[in-house]
């Protein structure tokens, strides 16, 4: 079941001689909803997403961190000291390595996280073949999880934490490694977890999450420079231009053009923002 | 002494020797091949868990093996990369040696960086607090074939007889 998620005056540093490499973030996510941080590389995007997830504590143990985490019923003041794994779940930047490489095939790799939670169900075949269905890889289950293409790796990848339904879903970079088809079915797959579960993914690009996010959060240098629904910003986004490389909001430009016919993605976010 | 070559006297003593340490080199490579062939990572960390190693023992033993199993074709890769660049890894042998150099670098950084986001990844998935896996199913595996009293039989007389012979008994 999905849960808010609440994040107040949250700051980090990896140490305390360091600089601030997140500062006083406040964000609230409504339950079910999907959240996209935006910012280029260095903002601290994976940061925040490790600090949620509960690694950030057992990497840095040095770190110093300020602020309140809540997801649920559950609180934090600073950092979390345990993985906080079935509650929220991340899948990192490289699909590569989230696949255990000790599993001969997509199913048993799937199996393989209800296995450290302890929480086999009667009929594991069942709700992980529907699960795999849910994400159009069903046909990979019985392929050895290395053999497969990026875009077929990333769904897999997915597929291991969404098994165990974690309440937070923390996506880091999912389109980095894909494909414009595969992009397109990542964004379809996130429209279809809409209510389940409470996503926040992170992206350099600004036309990718004008399509898939209720809200978007710009990051920069630690701190939050904007917050609002895609419609704002696209309002708003050549204030940003000199934050993100060009390449990550043409589409957004082609959007703000009523000469220019927006193509592929952006016909969807025109649809979806109603502005074609 | 047997004969000389090039220069070098060449006696029986040295030939036992050295054929001695070659075959022994031979048979723990081939003891360690045997083993990865014919022991899926699966089934050894279950077991090892199952015995009672901690799980964060079991994950660094995980880590390294997928690490040897991974190296040839990130050598690959690597050489390729080196190749594109340049570097004369085709040549003689000793730019070859060279080129090994700027191999060994990379292989070495980029192994320990996945190294330790495969162990994040598995963290993220609760491998840390993973219950020993007769505990998942209920059922422990507890049948003896006459294979594995074959192979147990074998390999303990095997290491009786290399302690016999080392002590000179």
């Amino acid at each position: 079941m999905a849960q808010h998620l609440t994040i107040r005056d949250f700051s980090l540093q990896y140490s305390a001689s360091d600089p601030k490499a997140l500062s006083s973030l406040s964000m609230d996510v409504t339950a079910g909803s999907c959240c996209a941080i935006i910012g280029p590389t260095g903002a601290g995007k994976s940061t925040l997403l490790h600090c949620l997830a509960g690694t950030m504590r057992r990497h840095h143990p040095e770190s110093v961190a300020s602020g309140q985490i809540q997801i649920g019923d559950l609180a934090f003041t600073g950092l979390p000291n345990q993985i906080l794994f079935p509650v929220a779940g991340l899948v990192l930047q490289d699909p590569y390595v989230q696949i255990s490489g000790v599993r001969d095939t997509v199913f048993e790799e799937v199996l393989f996280t209800l296995e450290n939670l302890g929480t086999i169900p009667q009929d594991p075949q069942k709700e992980i073949l529907s699960l795999l269905q849910r994400l159009g890889i069903d046909h990979l289950v019985d392929r050895k999880p290395t053999s497969l293409s990026g875009g077929e790796t990333q769904r897999v990848a997915l597929a291991t934490i969404l098994i165990a339904q974690p309440p937070v879903l923390l996506l880091d970079e999912p389109t980095t490694a894909l494909d414009s088809k595969a992009q397109e079915k990542l964004r379809s797959i996130l429209f279809s977890l809409r209510g389940k579960t409470t996503t926040l993914l992170t992206d350099t690009l600004i036309d990718y999450a004008l399509g898939v996010a209720d809200q978007i959060f710009l990051l920069d240098h630690g701190a939050i420079i904007f917050h609002g629904d895609p419609r704002t910003l696209l309002s708003q986004v050549h204030n940003f231009s000199s934050t993100f490389p060009a390449e990550g909001w043409l589409g957004a430009q082609s959007l703000l053009s009523p000469l220019e016919e927006p193509s592929g993605h952006m016909q969807l976010v025109a649809k979806a923002l109603g502005l074609r | 002494m047997l004969t000389t070559v090039l220069g070098f006297s060449l006696y029986e003593e040295g030939l036992l020797f050295g054929l001695r340490t070659a075959s022994r080199l031979i048979l723990l490579s081939f003891s360690i091949l045997m083993f990865f062939i014919s022991t899926p990572l699966t089934v050894l960390i279950d077991y090892l868990q199952n015995k009672g190693l901690p799980t964060y023992f079991v994950l660094m033993l995980l880590l390294t093996l997928h690490f040897i199993d991974q190296l040839p074709s990130r050598i690959h890769q690597i050489f390729l990369a080196q190749q594109a660049r340049g570097a004369p890894v085709d040549a003689g042998v000793f730019s070859r040696t060279k080129a090994l150099l700027s191999i060994l670098s990379p292989l070495v950084l980029s192994s320990i960086v996945e190294s330790i986001e495969r162990g994040t990844a598995l963290e993220l998935r609760g491998f840390l607090n993973r219950p020993p896996p007769d505990r998942q199913t209920g059922q422990v595996d507890t049948r003896i074939n006459l294979l594995t009293v074959c192979f147990y039989l074998t390999a303990f007389f095997i290491i009786a007889d290399s302690i016999y012979r080392w002590l000179n008994i």
